[in-house]
């Protein structure tokens, strides 16, 4: 049913009131009754103001900050540190994972230790951290980073564990190398996974940021919290709560969207999308026999089967 | 293949003493029922996995690895998701290293003539796994074959595609000049297809029986109807040690309106 | 021409496209994430343009006004006069501020009393030698309208603690009272502005012991407390500088330039509240949010760093720091075979030097930045 449409259509198409509207009215029902009960629970005096306060001082607090010069240098502290810690945790954990998942030796050296790390709880092991990496940006990034290690290994390593067994031998059969056996099936096969691993571990990356500033920083996110609770500011403090979950928000849909763009042959549109685009590259100058350029035959609903 | 023995681990006797020569250019099938080590026969002559004793050659050659002149059609059509119809065929010289010019070509009308023409760019999510497989069947036709060695390999498709295939299959063949193997649990199958039926017994596989097809080509799906066909279909039954009246309802699931 | 053999590559081109981008951005933050280290890694006079020393220094909070000295220097060019640049080492719970300058993370460390002699009692050889609060931190507050009085009123009450470290600390400032510690309920509250209101309002608990700026944020958001710390525990020194000895040899002059810009910065903010409240605003705008609270806490900072003699800004006071002993050592912080010479432990020879600058100078530049900018 995805017809030729230009991005301009589809785009439109998507923006139009039918579609936006069906679309949003679910979730704004929900956020409507939960703030319906916010409201009530302060009301009844079931929660004090002064710890719960009402969203539309929350929502005052987050134009205000979001207006103002300060608060950026603190999100762009944040979202440093868990973007390189993210970036650091997923490379140690594909570094790690693609011996483990080659050869069992490695596997059974590699394991234990990354279960146990995963099991360990980081807000013990976060000091160490801070005082082996000194107390700049560097322990953060390296506390966001353990954190997100775990997702990133593990799914990596189950992902070239579960290799296709029918395409290893008939990559077998033609007489692949290992190396070309890695490159271009196990790698492509567990980018599904992957990705999985990768979604969930820059989720968690943010969180290993905030742990870290909770517990050693000059600035961001997470230190704006503490002054603005120590403060009894809570109404800001929430604000800042809401600016991190809209910064979880952008991290996990960046990494959709790359998901999306790399692991293309899941998602049907992509495909149709990327047949089209080679189909046209080789209609626009493929030579035939008689010297002309020939026109490659639009494929039919009569030719499927 | 000469006095060929395959024991796997754990003495399980998947072939025993199985001797067999090809004639070059030739179809052979191969029926059996299951677990009587056809598909370990064909594994075998692919070099994907070692003799226990006995040999095997191909060209003259003794078969100890995959190589380039043999090529096996497994039952799935393993086909890299990611990669279109084109670049599927395209998967044995670019692991060979001479994807140029000349594969390419050669990759388009192989796929022609499978009956894919306009579906080069498709990706296999959006192929039927008949036409999955006929994707396989030109992949495995780029190699220079000189044995094609097929595995029920339109096992996992209906009936009337099948038949399809088939016909498809016999064209192929026609066009290169390379001996094929095929296994099947389908008599009705094998006979038609091919210049030779081999029936093997159930574990340990032993050969029960080689059946000669005098029928001319091309074969049409209306001489499964004729007795002389019919004949064979007995004589093969009787090879493969299974009583009639079991054959009897084998062949009325097997055989449709004929 | 075949236009399509490149687009085939791209298939390939992607997967590896996919790792090699990670494990290139893995290769960069790991890059960022060890070579960065002298972050906060004591700097070693190699930093800056020609003349500017660097400084390592440890303060218990972010950037804050409780600390206005640091902030003011900074933009009164005081740092930069005295050629030197600091860089701050911000706390980090589980270390002891000692600790930062045994690992080397710092040059100085804004400590507390207490954590000076035991470190000095296990051997260290810590020494404080400038201590810009006269006047302690820590303390114990009521709510307004309690019938509690004082210290010896809260017999039989029952306490909120800002953490497990606060008994000690209680105990001793009953003790001193000459209330039975035992007598005293404590429960752990925790430094929530909202729950300590909370707790008090309900009930809960009658009174809280915890810390000054905790104390003026409530009292900023209408929490109307009273203090009922007694003299003794208040007369201990809020957060004495420490170093090491061979530290200060080896920086000497760094450390002087930054006490003496320091000192400076005290000073302004003793007789030019306006400017250094300006300067606040700008550089910690965090902490201006709740206006009431900005204003409690500068003044606040302002108080405790009122010395004892405006000659002498950070002065060490030898008597004082023997009371503390006393107090720490009924407080069971501090075992009776624990204790220090408390002169081995402080030492003044900086003190002089670093409050030897013309008054009314200072007082002209903080005037000049107030009318200019």
């Amino acid at each position: 049913m995805v017809g030729r449409r230009t991005f301009a259509a589809r785009l439109r198409l998507a923006l139009s009131p039918n579609r936006l509207a069906r679309r949003l009215w679910p979730p704004l029902l929900f956020l409507a009754i939960l703030i319906g009960l916010w409201e009530l629970a302060l009301a009844v005096d079931y929660v004090s103001e002064s710890i719960l306060p009402h969203p539309k001082d929350i929502v005052v607090s987050f134009a205000e900050l979001t207006t103002s010069e300060f608060v950026w240098d603190d999100v762009a502290a944040t979202l440093w540190e868990s973007v390189a810690g993210f970036a650091l945790g997923a490379a140690l954990g594909l570094a790690l994972a693609i011996p483990s998942g080659l050869s069992p030796v490695m596997r059974q050296m590699l394991n234990p230790y990354a279960v146990a790390l995963q099991v360990t709880p980081r807000i013990a092991i976060a000091p160490l951290i801070i005082a082996w990496a000194g107390f700049g940006y560097n322990s953060k990034i390296w506390i966001a980073a353990i954190i997100a290690f775990f997702p990133v290994y593990v799914n990596a390593l189950t992902g070239i564990l579960t290799v296709d067994e029918d395409a290893r031998e008939m990559f077998r059969s033609l007489g692949a190398s290992r190396w070309q056996t890695f490159m271009h099936l196990m790698v492509p096969g567990s980018l599904p996974v992957m990705f999985a691993g990768l979604k969930t571990a820059a989720g968690l990356a943010l969180v290993g940021a905030v742990v870290g500033e909770f517990i050693s920083a000059e600035r961001g996110l997470g230190v704006l919290v503490q002054q603005f609770s120590s403060q009894l500011a809570i109404a800001d403090a929430f604000a800042v709560i809401l600016m991190l979950m809209f910064l979880g928000l952008l991290l996990y849909g960046t990494m959709e969207w790359l998901e999306r763009t790399t692991v293309f042959w899941l998602h049907d549109a992509r495909l149709v999308a990327r047949s089209r685009r080679r189909a046209a590259k080789a209609r626009g100058g493929r030579p035939t026999g008689d010297g002309g350029v020939a026109s490659k035959p639009r494929p039919t609903l009569a030719g499927r089967r | 293949m000469a006095d060929a023995v395959k024991q796997f681990e754990g003495g399980v006797l998947a072939v025993d003493h199985v001797s067999f020569e090809a004639v070059p250019g030739e179809f052979v099938s191969i029926v059996g029922p299951s677990g009587c080590g056809k598909s370990t026969l064909l594994r075998l002559i692919a070099g994907l996995i070692p003799l226990s004793e006995g040999s095997i050659s191909v060209n003259g050659l003794e078969v100890t690895e995959p190589r380039q002149d043999v090529a096996l059609m497994f039952q799935r059509p393993t086909l890299l998701p990611w990669r279109t119809a084109l670049q599927n065929a395209l998967l044995p010289p670019k692991l060979g290293g001479k994807l140029d010019e000349a594969a390419e070509r050669q990759a388009y009308e192989l796929l022609e003539l499978v009956g894919l023409s306009g579906f080069e760019h498709t990706y296999p999510r959006h192929l039927s796994g008949g036409m999955q497989q006929r994707v396989a069947l030109a992949r495995l036709l780029m190699v220079g074959v000189d044995v094609l060695l097929l595995d029920e390999p339109f096992a996992a498709v209906d009936q009337l595609t099948r038949e399809r295939l088939n016909l498809e299959l016999l064209r192929v063949h026609e066009r290169m000049s390379a001996t094929a193997l095929l296994v099947t649990h389908n008599i009705t199958e094998a006979i038609l297809l091919a210049d030779r039926v081999v029936v093997m017994t159930p574990r340990p596989g032993r050969i029960a029986d080689v059946i000669e097809v005098p029928f001319g080509r091309p074969r049409a799906q209306e001489m499964v109807a004729e007795r002389e066909f019919q004949e064979l279909v007995l004589r093969a039954y009787s090879g493969l040690q299974v009583p009639l009246t079991d054959a009897a309802d084998n062949q009325q699931a097997g055989v449709h309106g004929g | 021409m075949f236009g399509h053999r490149p687009t085939r590559r791209k298939t390939r081109v992607f997967s590896f496209k996919a790792v090699s981008a990670v494990m290139a951005a893995g290769v960069i933050a790991v890059g960022a994430g060890c070579g960065d280290d002298d972050d906060g890694g004591g700097g070693d006079g190699g930093g800056g343009g020609g003349g500017t020393q660097e400084l390592v220094y440890n303060l218990p909070t972010p950037p804050s006004a409780l600390f206005y000295p640091a902030l003011v220097a900074e933009e009164l060019g005081f740092f930069e006069e005295e050629g030197v640049s600091p860089k701050l080492a911000p706390a980090a719970e589980e270390i002891s501020a000692t600790a930062f300058l045994d690992n080397g993370d710092a040059d100085v460390s804004f400590a507390d009393v207490d954590e000076i002699i035991l470190a000095r009692s296990k051997g260290g050889e810590h020494q404080a030698i400038f201590s810009p609060q006269h006047t302690n931190t820590a303390g114990i507050v009521v709510p307004e309208e309690s019938d509690i009085k004082d210290i010896s009123g809260v017999e039989g009450q029952t306490v909120g603690l800002e953490s497990e470290e606060s008994t000690r600390f209680l105990a001793a400032m009953l003790d001193s009272a000459g209330v039975d510690p035992g007598s005293v309920d404590t429960a752990v509250v925790g430094t929530s502005g909202p729950l300590i209101a909370k707790t008090l309002a309900d009930g809960k608990i009658q009174a809280y012991v915890g810390n000054a700026s905790d104390f003026t944020a409530l009292s900023a958001n209408d929490v109307a407390l009273r203090n009922i710390t007694p003299e003794d525990a208040a007369a201990i020194d809020g957060n004495p500088m420490a170093t090491l000895p061979a530290t200060l040899k080896e920086k000497r002059e760094a450390i002087v330039g930054f006490l003496r810009a320091w000192t400076k910065a005290q000073y302004v903010g003793q007789v030019n509240r306006d400017v250094v409240e300006q300067i606040a605003r700008e550089k910690v705008p965090a902490e201006w949010r709740n206006e009431a609270s900005g204003e409690a806490a500068l003044d606040l900072a302002i108080t405790l760093m009122e010395p004892d003699d405006p000659e002498r800004i950070g002065d060490v006071r030898p008597d004082v720091w023997e009371t503390a002993q006393d107090f720490l050592v009924r407080a069971g912080v501090v075992e009776e075979n624990q204790t220090i010479e408390i002169s081995d432990a402080l030492n003044d020879e900086l003190i002089e030097e670093i409050n030897d600058w013309d008054r009314a100078e200072v007082e002209a530049v903080a005037e000049e930045y107030a009318g200019g900018a």
